[in-house]
């Protein structure tokens, strides 16, 4: 009896979780692609030295980060996916928007220092999940943090 | 800034294509066809290899499993210690002249135990303990009705039913705690202590009839009266509809009265009445707890 309302609360949970993590989704990736359109003026580069044309400007470090988490349902996906192995198609678009919004909340933060550029942009991510529990489980819940990190250039206020 | 620009990049670049539902479903199945070959593996490989652990080590095993159990107490109910205790002589050799009529290995030593007292049932468990309910006792007046019962139960034991029952049974049990990561083994604890009631298929139940009934045509020279418990447990399932302690370890009362009414001599024979030690026991007992 208790594993068929285990089974019971895992399917539930998967319904729900999935109708909720698709609208959430879908919400999440319509903000994204408008800030992406809003901030395409401010440029993004990995590359190390700016070019000459920078030369007179002035530089800070700007950083984005978000700790982006997955639903239940696709956790459960991934999961019984990893049994069998191949692409976790659940858990890209996770990992896709965190990337994203990442870099959007760095772009956020140089403009509101009036940049131009990010240079030298670099992206990191790390798990918070796999934390050992108090029964000496792993935690069950999968979240990531995404942090990107560059050097805006910007011209000063002050300057002519 | 003209050798510098960011190009637009496809929105979905990072991102597979994949419908999540039909992915569930697709791998569910999966898992549930793996695990179902997983398990009937396991289940009929442990049952094929249960016989052949040798029946010494079923008695040890069984100590602690019979230790635990309510089952074999004394019923407060009944006082009749003192009979009990003649009673269960008597039936512990007729159990012996079974056995010998039955042809049992040597090591296979069988012991008789009284359990319980509302329900009419006989089982027979690990180590060659064979127990028969007082209610039981208490609705059969022949010696041949019982020593059916016995001879059926002892026929289990002789074809290693309850171990092959408990062995499939454990065995999965122990690969799904394994599975779920249930370390604690509580599925597996509680089919041990359920094993007092374990189940037999149909064929186990018709392969220990016949041997029974050839048991009984070798001890008495024919299986007459073998049916009388079979007759009682039929008609007492008319009256009350529900009987799910009996019914549950002895499935198909009717088709299997059948085997046995065709295995009867066509001439009358004399049935043997009980042993005076159990009708002592009997009549020690009080009259009305049978149908409480």
């Amino acid at each position: 009896m208790e594993n068929i309302i285990a089974l019971a609360v895992v399917f539930l949970m998967s319904v729900v979780t999935y109708i909720c993590g698709t609208i959430g989704e879908k919400r999440h990736y319509r903000s994204i692609r408008e800030r992406e359109g809003r901030l395409k003026n401010i440029l993004v580069f990995n590359e190390k030295m700016p070019p000459a044309a920078y030369l007179k400007h002035e530089f800070t470090l700007v950083a984005g980060s978000v700790v982006m988490g997955s639903d239940y349902f696709r956790q459960v996906l991934a999961w019984l996916k990893k049994i069998f192995g191949g692409r976790l198609t659940s858990l890209e678009s996770v990992l896709d928007r965190g990337r994203r919004e990442a870099i959007l909340r760095m772009k956020e933060e140089a403009a509101r220092m009036g940049a131009k550029a990010v240079f030298n942009v670099r992206l990191e991510t790390s798990m918070l999940a796999g934390n050992q529990t108090t029964d000496g489980r792993q935690q069950k819940l999968f979240c990531a943090e995404f942090l990107a990190y560059g050097t805006a250039l910007y011209i000063p206020m002050n300057a002519s | 800034m003209t050798e510098y620009s960011n190009p637009e990049v496809p929105h979905e670049v990072n991102v597979g294509k994949s419908r999540p539902i039909l992915d569930f479903l697709r791998l569910l199945s999966g898992l549930c066809l793996v695990l179902a070959a997983v398990v009937s593996l396991v289940y009929f490989g442990a049952r094929f290899f249960a016989p052949k652990i040798p029946f010494r080590y079923e008695g040890a095993f069984n100590e602690s499993l019979l230790k635990g159990s309510h089952l074999f107490g004394k019923h407060p109910a009944f006082l009749c210690a003192a009979e009990e205790k003649i009673a269960l002589q008597t039936l512990q050799s007729m159990a012996e002249g079974l056995s010998v009529a039955m042809d049992l290995p040597e090591e296979m030593n069988i012991h008789v135990r009284f359990f319980g007292g509302r329900d009419p049932n006989a089982f027979a468990t690990l180590g060659g303990n064979v127990a028969i309910s007082r209610a039981l006792l208490k609705n059969i007046h022949t010696e041949n009705g019982l020593a059916m019962v016995l001879a059926h139960e002892i026929a289990h034991i002789r074809h290693r039913d309850p171990i092959v029952s408990l062995g499939g049974g454990a065995a999965v049990a122990l690969l799904l705690s394994a599975f779920t990561g249930n370390a604690d083994g509580g599925l597996l604890a509680a089919w041990v202590a359920d094993s007092t009631r374990m189940s037999f298929s149909r064929a186990q139940e018709d392969k220990a009839d016949s041997a029974a009934l050839a048991a009984l045509k070798t001890y008495y020279g024919y299986s007459n009266g073998a049916d009388e418990f079979f007759v009682y447990i039929i008609k007492k399932r008319s009256e009350t509809p529900s009987l799910p302690v009996f019914f549950g370890t002895h499935p198909m009362p009717e088709a299997r009265l059948q085997a046995i009414l065709s295995s009867f001599d066509s001439v009358s024979r004399p049935l043997k009445p009980l042993p005076d030690e159990l009708l002592r026991l009997k009549s020690c007992w009080p009259g009305t707890w049978t149908d409480d």
